[in-house]
């Protein structure tokens, strides 16, 4: 079952097009990977998918309604968004940060009540960022702050993740506990993930299709084995790779050739 | 610290005693000695329903002369506060205030060319063209740090000094081909200054500075997501654009309407945010209230300094501020830098 339908999908933030003419479809529980090289779009799609912008042409449809007909408090209810990265103007604690997940929830008169603590405290539990609930955000590791992020679209309850290059700034550890903790709420909850990533062999393990995109336009989308094959990855990216197969997981693994070799 | 409901009435109950504690301090100042017992004792008799204990000269001084001036010292200074929290959070940038964005400038050119133009027809027609001024600026000041790429802090920053400075010329000129005694009027609004406080004045402004207080405050927890950055604002389901559009309306509103009875007042809304920030964290819950009602006390302060520190002579309030404010500023620029 669709999910998410991404229809004729077009954008540009001057002139020149940042996303031409994008279909496709996720499916309902799927993770869903998105690769490109730089400035293929990648974030503006996301962008798109949770009406951060609005498309100039196309539509995007959550379960069969039109992004554009869901209000914004109704739309992140359902779609919650794990940023890149979040730089502070103004000291906040972890704890703040989370709660601000349930913002989508909240009464008239705007304060948090005993659910949305209980529901912040499972989600600082879940990403294990609870012993360092009262920290100030910038005082921490680029790994919590991700984590800390994470717990936030948790605390949302979306029904839709939508995660922006979750461990780039991660080292080998934090990427994997990322990754596993996001395919633990997938398996158990039913998340329906879609996830931007310059990594292409983590994509590879963890996600079930990956959509490669390239130029504003989908390049390729499908299973793993589909898309991460020397063809796909030579063409779009532009440099020499060798495609074997991962020993443990069996999934396709890149490695970029030098021109010299 | 996470705003609750509780916290928020405890901490406004506190500031509402200090403010009261520091008002009758200030009724006891002066350049006429009224001693603080004769004031408690009077204040004291007047509640209790008995004839008041102070003679007529001191009842002019107290209730005609001082009490209104604190009343409206009160008034401005929660409403600079306000705004000044309002303007730091939309523009995500700790050092935006209604002074250093020239607003309170352009509010000052709208209220005196009302003067000049003959406008002392309608009591509220000082007031409205104050607002006008304070809309007219804001939006120059935007579209001016506006890039297509968006707008950097300091941008801002400089846009609303250099608004401010040529407002500021604007006022100079006004003053230079003005022959009158209004040359007076137009002097004070440069200054900053309470010492003509009517209760007149209060009555005007007040109504447009507690709708603008309540608006604001119905937005202080999507502040606290637009603070964090307008994307995470969008995706966490606050409509961006009109609330910023709607609160950058209201807070010109409160400081166009205190801009048109007390001058300009510099550095208020920078300096009482930032010490609250420090108290209290960064929740627009809080901090609104917590702002506003120091804010209240922090003026009052700041004018009894002006008019007693020099007595007989009295000093602008503006100049007081500013002397505080200055330096206060450059440290908040040095520890946070430049960069964005």
């Amino acid at each position: 079952m669709n999910m998410v339908r991404v229809s004729r999908v077009g954008f540009r933030y001057i002139e020149e097009w940042v996303l031409r003419d994008i279909s496709f479809s996720i499916n309902k529980g799927e993770v869903l990977g998105v690769i490109g090289p730089n400035g293929s779009g990648k974030t503006t799609l996301l962008k798109s998918l949770n009406r951060t912008i609005t498309p100039e042409q196309g539509d995007v449809f959550i379960d069969g309604t039109n992004v554009k007909e869901i209000k914004r408090r109704e739309l992140a209810r359902i779609v919650g968004t794990v940023p890149q990265e979040a730089s502070m103007i103004f000291p906040i604690t972890v704890l703040e940060m989370v709660l601000m997940g349930r913002a989508p929830y909240l009464g008239r008169l705007n304060f948090e009540g005993e659910k949305d603590y209980a529901k912040a405290i499972m989600a600082m539990e879940m990403t294990d960022t609870l012993p360092f609930s009262s920290r100030n955000i910038d005082a921490l590791s680029g790994g919590e702050k991700q984590r800390v992020l994470i717990a936030r679209a948790i605390a949302q309850e979306p029904v839709i993740m939508l995660l922006d290059e979750p461990t780039s700034f991660l080292d080998i550890k934090h990427q994997i506990e990322i990754y596993d903790l996001i395919k633990g709420l997938n398996s158990r909850n039913d998340l329906t993930v879609v996830i931007v990533s310059h990594d292409i062999n983590l994509a590879a393990q963890y996600c079930n299709r990956l959509l490669l995109l390239n130029n504003g336009r989908v390049s390729k989308i499908g299973s793993p084995e589909d898309v991460v094959t020397k063809e796909n990855i030579e063409e779009v990216y532009g440099c020499r790779v060798l495609v074997d197969r991962n020993p443990v997981t069996e999934k396709p693994r890149i490695t970029p050739l030098s021109r010299n070799l | 610290m996470v705003a609750t409901l509780r916290k928020v009435l405890l901490i406004c109950l506190a500031f509402a005693f200090i403010f009261v504690v520091i008002a009758i301090l200030s009724l006891s100042l002066g350049t006429a000695d009224i001693g603080l017992m004769k004031i408690l004792f009077g204040i004291f008799e007047a509640l209790s329903g008995s004839p008041c204990g102070w003679n007529d000269t001191e009842k002019v001084i107290i209730l005609h002369i001082r009490l209104p001036r604190i009343i409206l010292a009160g008034i401005v200074g929660a409403s600079l506060s306000v705004a000044g929290v309002v303007f730091q959070a939309l523009f995500r940038n700790p050092l935006a205030d209604p002074y250093i964005l020239g607003i309170s400038s352009g509010s000052a050119v709208g209220a005196i060319l009302a003067i000049l133009l003959g406008a002392g027809l309608s009591f509220l027609s000082i007031p409205a063209a104050s607002f006008s001024g304070a809309l007219v600026t804001i939006i120059l000041v935007l579209s001016i740090a506006r890039s297509r790429y968006g707008s950097h802090p300091n941008t801002l920053l400089l846009s609303g000094v250099i608004v401010g400075a040529f407002f500021s010329a604007v006022i100079m000129f006004l003053v230079s081909i003005t022959q009158d005694e209004r040359v007076h009027t137009i002097l004070f609004w440069l200054m900053g200054d309470l010492s003509l406080s009517r209760y007149s004045e209060i009555i005007v402004i007040t109504p447009f500075v507690i709708i603008g207080f309540f608006i604001i405050y119905l937005y202080a927890h999507p502040l606290n997501l637009i603070a964090t950055g307008e994307d995470t604002a969008l995706q966490l389901g606050v409509e961006v654009g009109k609330v910023k559009r709607l609160l950058l309306i209201t807070a010109s509103l409160i400081t166009g309407v205190v801009v048109s009875v007390s001058g300009v007042i510099g550095f208020v809304g920078l300096i009482v945010p930032h010490m609250m920030r420090m108290i209290f964290g960064s929740d627009h819950r809080i901090l609104l209230p917590a702002s506003g009602l120091f804010g209240l006390s922090f003026l009052v302060i700041a004018d009894t300094i002006a008019r007693t520190i020099i007595a007989p002579i009295e000093l602008p309030v503006g100049v007081v501020t500013a002397i505080f404010g200055a330096p206060f500023f450059i440290y908040l620029l040095r520890k946070k830098g430049l960069g964005s």
